[in-house]
């Protein structure tokens, strides 16, 4: 397995496009990861819930995604300068 | 297929008070995810602004942090994407180039890009590309 070679140090697109595709084993190793990573977000997610922990709705979270964009301000005509 | 993941799919996979079961999900998948160095700042500045807030407790922060340096994406160079980033912006009327150096990205290596931002997707109107797929409505 080529651990330390794919990972943990960055690439140029160059050096990505290079990479050979993951193998099967390489596979199996992500995907067992992330699910233990992700195990661990939703217990600690079940956790917040039980305590009163607020999660934001879509609407919610699109607005407070956004609230510093003033873009719609920004976009005005192109100045003469 | 390879895939991209912007912050806001961090956000809404990593951050507990911002929650989304379809974005967990995407993160948790077993494939090849690329992402441009830029998500990993993104996200721990997204972590970041929910802890200043007090959205949530400085220990559930700590816990997202965990597996965003785990995931075990292949993290790129920006730099190569920049200039159409800024054209793309410009060209949509975006509110920053940060969304289209993800979509640049995926372009680049010919992957999916994903995202929770409607607002990035929605500035593409009739034109929209087959990147972005919006979470959770496309997945």
């Amino acid at each position: 397995m080529s651990e330390g070679v794919r990972y943990g140090r960055v690439m140029t697109v160059e050096e990505y496009k290079a990479l050979p595709p993951l193998t099967e084993e390489e596979r199996a190793e992500a995907l067992r990861i992330r699910t233990a990573l992700m195990a661990g977000v939703r217990r600690e997610h079940e956790a917040f819930v039980a305590a009163g922990g607020h999660v934001m709705t879509d609407e919610e979270w699109d607005a407070y995604w956004h609230e510093d964009d003033d873009v719609e301000e920004d976009w005005g005509p192109v100045s003469a300068k | 297929m390879t895939r991209v993941f912007d912050a806001s799919i961090g956000s809404r996979g990593l951050i507990q008070s911002q929650l989304l079961p379809e974005a967990e999900h995407l993160l948790g998948w077993g494939g090849e995810v690329v992402v441009p160095t830029l998500f990993m700042q993104e996200t721990l500045s997204a972590i970041f602004k929910a802890e200043r807030r007090g959205n949530v407790s400085s220990e559930s922060a700590d816990e997202a942090r965990i597996p965003l340096g785990g995931l075990r994406h292949e993290s790129l160079e920006p730099g190569p994407f920049l200039d159409r980033a800024y054209e793309i912006a410009l060209r949509f009327r975006q509110s920053d180039i940060y969304d289209a150096v993800y979509l640049v990205c995926a372009d680049d290596v010919g992957a999916e890009l994903w995202t929770c931002d409607r607002k990035f997707v929605a500035s593409f109107g009739r034109q929209r590309p087959a990147n972005p797929k919006l979470c959770p409505d496309d997945v």
